[in-house]
């Protein structure tokens, strides 16, 4: 099977301080792949560039192919036409993900409208359709409520739902359940799994929590200070770690738990 | 960030009702006025004081002219001045600013050391400037002052926008493919309407000074037209004689920019006050 996204020595730079140092890596349709690393580690700024978000100072280098386009160098409009539907993004702050000027319906079908060219009637109706995929309750309620109205854990459906609208192939995920509590977590970690399986969509998941990670990924990249020290099967590396630095996450979030 | 459904204090109130007050006078009190404000009554004495029996009601200045319609005429002026002067610099510094903040990198450096290099300018060299090159045209002094005031706008919107462009929903709504244009007016405007109508506020006391101070020098309105600066030169220098030529139109100028000072202030405090 041909890669959906293959990233070659991707390089973000502030200055003359990299904060991605030579990241590789291969994603097959439907897989997924954890990058985890402590704060700072660069993932985030990983997950921005391969999303055409980086920054305005940042200086972006190497190779981003998705679906046999290469996307570093392309124009805002080129990236636009091939991006906006392939690839959805869900983002740590789940409150921030949503304009709080904008009804939650407006929000969901404006999107469909763009992309999908449907009515606004009809979009609305797959709106609907859309809250209700992503488990939430009463979904013709919630279409005319204002983000604030809603708990983080709605909002960050909500979000997913956005994210999914166009039917992407890839979802970037940076943070998705870190900024909620742990029940909260527990099921959107559902979602997301069902998601995968149900969409058969590839998901390119940021988190510094290895737990959720070794539950939904079969990769993992484990990145230290721009750099990726470990990479290979989410089970291989969790269990017989190789380098001491991911001996030290897996030791750290294993001692969490226990405690 | 909405002001919607929370009173504001008492103050603020109280402002608003002024000003509601002196707009309608405004608007509406010329055609009240038994008087024309150009007119020369030469059946008053010259420069007589107010009286309520008389039609003069804030009395005649040394020419002879009701002080009270010239006051409400010249009000509408200074009023025009300020709304006109605060809309051109409401336009030019919130899309500069917005522009500035939502590029940044060397789009936003190139922008915003152009404003810094005509803040380093004399202001009111510029404008006398341009007051001497143009003619003393009405419309030139909204310009002049619009184009001047600006540029606090400008760096007050550029602030807020860099703020909140790269926040969650930005980001998403660029990855949909949103042109940039839409992302600003759909997701960045809204944002920014609190600060920008803050300091709209407090920019018409501005300009309304501005106006009045080149008037008051002379390069601003001219006569047989009229403004409330231009109405303080004339009633200071017979100061003596008429004081009630300088004390109405002077109180009328205090007021309103009282008011619009406590309005705005009140409203900023509600606006940080979240």
């Amino acid at each position: 099977m041909s890669a959906l996204l293959e990233v070659r020595g991707l390089s973000v730079a502030f200055g003359d301080r990299r904060v991605v140092d030579r990241l590789d890596f291969v994603l097959a349709p439907g897989e997924a792949l954890g990058i985890v690393g402590e704060s700072g580690s660069g993932k985030s700024q990983a997950a921005l560039a391969i999303l055409g978000l980086s920054p305005a100072s940042a200086h972006v280098d190497g190779s981003i192919v998705f679906d046999g386009h290469e996307l570093i160098g392309l124009r805002q409009r080129q990236l636009n036409r091939l991006r906006g539907r392939e690839i959805g993004a869900v983002f740590q702050n789940p409150v921030a993900s949503l304009n709080p000027h904008l009804r939650i319906g407006l929000q969901l079908s404006e999107m469909l409208e763009v992309h999908r060219g449907m009515g606004r009637a009809a979009a609305l109706a797959e709106s609907a359709r859309l809250l209700d995929a992503v488990r939430v309750s009463d979904p013709a309620r919630r279409l005319r409520q204002f983000p604030h109205e809603l708990s983080g854990g709605l909002c960050q459906r909500v979000a997913i739902a956005m994210a999914l609208s166009c039917g992407p192939r890839l979802l970037v995920a940076d943070e998705p359940t870190t900024a909620l509590d742990a029940t909260t977590q527990a099921q959107l970690l559902d979602l997301l799994l069902r998601l995968r399986r149900e969409l058969r969509l590839a998901l390119l998941l940021i988190s510094h929590d290895l737990a959720v990670v070794g539950e939904l990924c079969e990769q993992v990249l484990v990145m230290q200070a721009g750099r990726v020290t470990e990479h290979g099967a989410t089970a291989q590396v969790l269990q017989a770690p190789q380098q001491a630095y991911t001996a030290t996450l897996v030791h750290a979030s294993a001692q969490l738990r226990a405690r | 960030m909405s002001l919607s459904g929370r009173t504001l204090p008492l103050s603020a109130r109280v402002a608003v009702s002024l000003l509601a007050l002196i707009v309608l006078a405004v608007v509406v009190g010329p055609w009240l006025s038994p008087y024309a404000p150009d007119f020369i009554d030469f059946a008053a004495e010259w420069g007589s004081a107010p009286t309520l029996e008389g039609a003069h009601w804030f009395g005649t200045d040394s020419l002879g002219r009701d002080v009270f319609a010239r006051t409400l005429v010249g009000g509408r002026t200074s009023l025009l001045v300020g709304l006109a002067a605060t809309l051109v610099s409401v336009l030019i510094g919130v899309a500069w600013g917005a522009v500035a903040g939502y590029y940044g990198g060397r789009v936003d450096q190139a922008m915003m050391r152009a404003v810094d290099v005509l803040y380093a300018l004399p202001f009111m060299f510029i404008v006398i400037l341009l007051m001497v090159v143009f003619g003393r045209q009405l419309l030139l002094v909204f310009v002049a002052i619009g184009l001047v005031n600006w540029l606090d706008m400008a760096r007050i919107v550029r602030g807020q926008t860099l703020s909140l462009h790269r926040r969650s929903f930005v980001l998403a709504a660029q990855l949909s493919g949103a042109p940039d244009l839409q992302v600003i007016r759909r997701h960045l405007l809204p944002h920014l309407l609190g600060p920008v109508i803050v300091y709209a506020t407090l920019t018409v006391p501005q300009v309304i000074l501005i106006e009045s101070f080149l008037s008051f020098l002379g390069l601003g309105v001219q006569e047989p037209a009229t403004s409330w600066g231009l109405l303080i030169n004339d009633g200071a220098r017979e100061m003596e004689a008429t004081p009630w030529a300088l004390l109405f139109p002077a109180s009328f100028l205090a007021l309103t920019l009282l008011s619009l000072n406590v309005l705005g202030d009140r409203l900023r405090q509600a606006l940080d006050g979240e």
